[in-house]
C-alpha cells in the first residue's frame, strides 16, 4: 500500500510542480514555510529549476503520519488507488499441494507442504497474493494461523508457461510439536486485496493437491533395549552396583525412565524416575541408597517403565530381570597399618616390609584380598602385591615381607602407601593409606668398592686402553714417524705381514711393536 | 679475615676448572701458533733462497706446507704414540667423568638419566660413551689434509723433540687419569652427597696430567721467544 501511496506521491509532483508538492506535504504556501514544509534543494544557479531529495520527501511524509494523522489521512484519501477491477479478473487458483505417497504420519516425519497458485490473469491486472497457512490440531476446534506475517507472492512471481506459483511451508516441517496424536487438517487462506479465501472452499481435488491436507498423525513409542546391572554375579551392596539399558524414540522426545526394584516376594521395595532425551539409561545404585548392609544374601529383580508423554510403557521387560544378588560378606576392623625398610637409610633399592591387622566383626571367616600399593610425589598409585588371607573374628597380621616398591626415579622423594581390601572396613572404606618417610636421594646403588663398580671401571679403563693402542695400529703413525730410518720400519712391516696366530698373539704383538 | 675450609674448597673447583680450561686452550694456541712461526722462518728463508738464485719451484701454498710438516716430523715411536694418544682419550674420559658424571659446574649430569646411571653397567657406558666421542673426534681430525697436520691430535708429539723423561711422564699420566676416574666415580656413587676433597683431588690429578701433556708445546713456545 505504502508503494502505490509513494508512486502516487512521485508522479503528483512531477506533475503539478515543485510548488504545488509543498504545498500538499507542507500543508503551506510554496516557498517551503511552514512548520514541517517539503524538503527540496535549491538549485546551485537560484530562481531556476528545483531538484527533490526523494528521501526527505518520504521521511516528511512519515514525520506527517505521527505529527498530523488528520491530514495524513487527507493525503491517503486523495492519492488512494484502488485495484484494477475488471469483469475479465479472474480470481486465483490456490491449492494444497502433498507429494508424499501417505496421509498417515508419524509425528517426526518430515513433511514438505506446499501451496500451489495459479492466476491466469494478465500481468496488468494480477493481484498481489497474500497467503496465511492455518492448521486444526488434534482435538482442537479451531484453525490456528502458523506465519505470523503472510507469505506474498507478487505479480511478477508467476511462470511465464503455466503461469503458477509456489509456496513451500519450511515453518512446518513436521508434526514433532504435537502433544496429542490424530487427525490434523493444513489449509491456506488467501487473500487478493480484495477478495479473501480459503483452499478449503475447492472441491474434487485429486493427489498431490488438495483443497485441504488430512493428516493422520501417529506417534513413535520409545522402546528400551539392552538392560543390565553391572557388576555382574555376586556383588557386595555398597560395591558400585549401576543399572544399565538404552532407550530410543524415533520422535526424539523428552522422556521419562523409572526403574522399579523388586525384593525376592515380587514387591516393589523401591523406584527412581529420570527425565532424559533418548540415549543411554543408567541409575547408580549407591547414589539412590537402593541397598543396605541388611540386604546381603538377597537377591533383586527390577523392571522398568516410561513414558514419551503420550504412549506409556508400564512394565519392560514384561518379566523382571534378575539382579543384582548381593552377597554376604565380613565387616573388617582393619589397624595398624605400618612399614619396615631393611636399613634406616631408607634407599631406594632396599627391601621394604609392610603389614596391617585386620578381623572380621562378624563371627563369619571370609577370604579377604589385600593390595598393597606405593606412590612417591604425586605419581599414579603402583600395585607392589596382592595376597588373599582367611579373615575370622581374631585378628589376623598381613604382612607384604621383602617388597622392592620403589624405582630410582623415586629417590629423593617422600613415599605413600596404601592397602586395599575387597571388603568393607569399620568407616565403610575398602582402603587404608599411610605416609612413609623420604627415600634416600642416592641414585647409585653400589659403593665405589663394590665388584660391580670394580667390574664398570676396570674393564672401562682396559678397553680404552686397549682401544687407543688398537687405533693407533690402524692409523700407523708411529710406523710413518720411522718412516724416515728406512730399513727398520721396512722390516717390521715385513714381519707383520709374515706373522698369524691367535688374537692373544696379536694383541701381545700390538703392544710390543715399535 | 675469617675464611672457613668449605668456603675455600668452593672457590678453589672453579678456580682449578678455569686453570684447567685456560691450560688446554693455550697449548691449543701455542701449538698452532709454534707450526705457523716455523713454516713463516721457512716460507722467508726460501723466498730469500730462491730471489739469490733466481729460481722457482712449484709449490702451492699447501703443497709447501705439507712438505714442510713432513720434514719437521721427529719419530717418536710407536708405543709412545699409542700412550700418547691413550693418554689424550683418558684425558676427556676423566674430563667427562669430573663434570658430567655429577653436576658439578654445568646445572646437567648424567645423573639426569638415573634409570640408566643406577643400571650395575651405568659407569662402564658412561665411560665407554665418553671414550667413543672423543676417538670420533680424534679420527675425524686425522681425516685432516696433510697441510693442516697442527690440528690432528694424532701428530702432536710429531713436531716436538721429546725426551726419554717427557715420554716417561706423559705415558705414566694415564695412571694418574685412572685414579682421577675413579675418585669423580666415586663422588658418582655417592651422588647427591658431595666430596669437596674428592672432586678437588680428581682435578688435581687432572690439571697434573694435563700439564705434563701439554708441557711440550709450551717449552717449545718457551724456546723460541728466547
Amino acid at each position: 500500500m505504502l508503494k502505490w501511496l509513494m508512486a502516487a506521491i512521485l508522479a503528483l509532483l512531477l506533475i503539478a510542480g515543485v510548488s504545488q508538492a509543498g504545498e500538499v506535504l507542507g500543508g503551506g504556501d510554496s516557498s517551503g514555510g511552514g512548520d514541517s514544509g517539503p524538503s527540496v534543494a535549491p538549485s546551485s544557479g537560484g530562481g531556476g529549476s528545483r531538484q527533490i531529495d526523494i528521501d526527505r520527501l518520504i521521511k516528511t511524509v512519515q514525520d506527517g503520519k505521527k505529527s498530523k494523522p488528520a491530514k495524513f489521512e487527507e493525503l491517503r484519501t486523495l492519492l488512494w488507488k484502488d485495484p484494477i477491477t475488471s469483469e475479465e479478473y479472474q480470481m486465483p487458483t490456490v491449492l494444497m499441494k502433498y507429494e508424499g505417497n501417505n496421509t498417515t504420519v508419524s509425528r517426526n516425519q518430515p513433511l514438505e507442504i506446499i501451496t500451489v497458485a495459479t492466476n491466469n490473469n494478465p500481468l496488468e491486472m494480477r493481484r498481489m497474493l497474500d497467503l496465511y497457512l492455518e492448521v486444526k490440531n488434534p482435538g482442537s476446534d479451531k484453525y490456528e494461523r502458523i506465519n505470523s506475517w503472510p507469505e506474498k507472492i507478487q505479480t511478477n512471481e508467476y511462470s511465464e508457461e503455466t503461469n503458477t506459483s509456489r509456496r513451500i511451508w519450511g515453518m512446518l516441517p513436521s508434526f514433532a510439536y504435537l502433544k496429542n496424536i490424530g487427525e490434523v487438517r493444513v489449509r491456506a487462506n488467501v487473500s487478493d486485496g480484495v477478495n479473501k479465501w480459503s483452499t478449503a472452499r475447492y472441491s474434487g481435488m485429486k493427489p498431490p493437491y488438495y483443497s485441504e491436507l488430512v493428516f493422520n498423525v501417529t506417534n513413535s513409542p520409545p522402546a528400551m533395549s539392552d538392560f543390565n546391572v553391572t557388576p555382574s554375579g555376586l556383588v557386595r551392596y555398597n560395591d558400585p552396583i549401576e543399572y544399565k539399558a538404552d532407550i530410543a524414540d524415533a520422535d526424539g522426545d523428552l522422556l521419562n525412565v523409572t526403574l522399579h526394584i523388586l525384593d525376592e516376594n515380587g514387591v516393589e521395595l523401591k523406584n527412581e524416575t529420570l527425565n532424559i532425551k533418548p540415549g543411554a539409561v543408567s541409575f547408580k545404585a549407591n547414589e539412590y541408597g537402593f541397598f543396605k548392609e541388611a540386604d546381603g544374601g538377597k537377591n533383586f529383580t527390577y523392571y522398568y517403565s516410561y513414558d514419551d508423554g503420550i504412549d506409556f510403557i508400564s512394565k519392560d521387560p514384561a518379566d523382571a530381570l534378575k539382579g543384582p544378588n548381593i552377597r554376604k560378606g565380613p565387616k573388617l576392623s582393619v589397624d595398624k597399618l605400618g612399614f619396615s625398610s631393611a636399613s634406616e637409610n631408607y634407599y631406594w633399592w632396599e627391601k621394604y616390609g609392610f603389614n596391617l591387622r585386620v578381623k572380621n566383626l562378624n563371627p563369619e571367616k571370609y577370604d579377604v584380598a589385600f593390595t598393597l600399593g606405593t606412590r612417591t610425589g604425586n605419581n599414579e598409585w603402583n600395585t607392589v602385591e596382592t595376597k588373599t588371607v582367611r579373615i575370622g573374628p581374631d585378628p589376623v597380621e598381613v604382612n607384604f615381607n621383602d617388597t622392592k616398591p620403589f624405582q630410582v626415579t623415586d629417590a629423593g622423594q617422600t613415599f605413600y602407601y596404601r592397602v586395599k581390601y575387597s571388603e568393607y572396613d569399620q568407616s565403610g572404606k575398602d582402603t587404608m593409606e599411610q605416609t612413609g618417610v623420604l627415600i634416600n636421594g642416592k641414585i647409585v646403588p653400589y659403593s665405589i668398592y663394590n665388584p660391580v663398580m670394580v667390574l664398570n671401571l676396570v674393564p672401562m679403563l682396559f678397553l680404552i686402553l686397549m682401544g687407543s693402542f688398537f687405533i693407533e695400529r690402524k692409523l700407523k703413525k708411529g710406523i710413518e714417524a720411522h718412516e724416515g730410518t728406512p730399513g727398520k720400519a721396512g722390516d717390521k712391516k715385513g714381519k707383520k705381514q709374515k706373522s698369524g696366530g691367535n688374537i692373544v698373539d696379536n694383541a701381545l704383538k700390538m703392544l710390543r711393536r715399535g | 679475615m675469617n675464611l672457613d675450609l668449605s668456603t675455600v674448597m668452593d672457590i678453589l673447583f672453579p678456580a682449578g676448572t678455569l686453570l684447567l680450561a685456560l691450560l688446554l686452550i693455550l697449548a691449543a694456541v701455542l701449538h698452532i701458533t709454534n707450526l705457523k712461526r716455523v713454516y713463516k722462518l721457512m716460507a722467508a728463508l726460501r723466498h730469500e733462497k730462491e730471489g739469490s738464485k733466481n729460481e722457482s719451484k712449484d709449490y702451492s701454498k699447501g703443497g709447501y706446507k705439507a712438505l714442510l710438516y713432513q720434514e719437521m716430523t721427529i719419530p717418536q715411536g710407536i708405543n709412545f704414540t699409542a700412550l700418547a694418544l691413550a693418554a689424550w682419550i683418558m684425558l676427556f674420559v676423566a674430563l667427562a667423568y669430573l663434570y658430567l658424571l655429577v653436576p658439578t659446574i654445568l646445572p646437567f649430569s648424567y645423573m639426569d638419566i638415573s634409570d640408566l646411571a643406577s643400571t650395575s653397567g651405568g659407569f662402564f657406558i658412561f665411560g665407554i660413551l665418553a671414550a667413543c666421542l672423543v676417538a670420533g673426534v680424534i679420527l675425524l681430525l686425522d681425516k685432516l689434509p696433510q697441510d693442516h697436520r697442527e690440528l690432528k691430535l694424532t701428530e702432536l708429539y710429531s713436531f716436538y723433540p721429546l725426551s726419554k723423561f717427557t715420554k716417561k711422564m706423559i705415558g705414566m699420566t694415564i695412571i694418574t687419569l685412572c685414579i682421577s676416574v675413579l675418585i669423580s666415580a666415586y663422588v658418582g656413587t655417592i651422588y647427591p652427597s658431595y666430596s669437596q676433597p674428592a672432586e678437588l683431588l680428581s682435578l688435581l690429578l687432572l690439571l697434573g696430567s694435563t700439564g705434563i701433556l701439554v708441557m711440550p708445546i709450551f717449552r717449545e713456545a718457551w724456546e723460541a721467544r728466547r
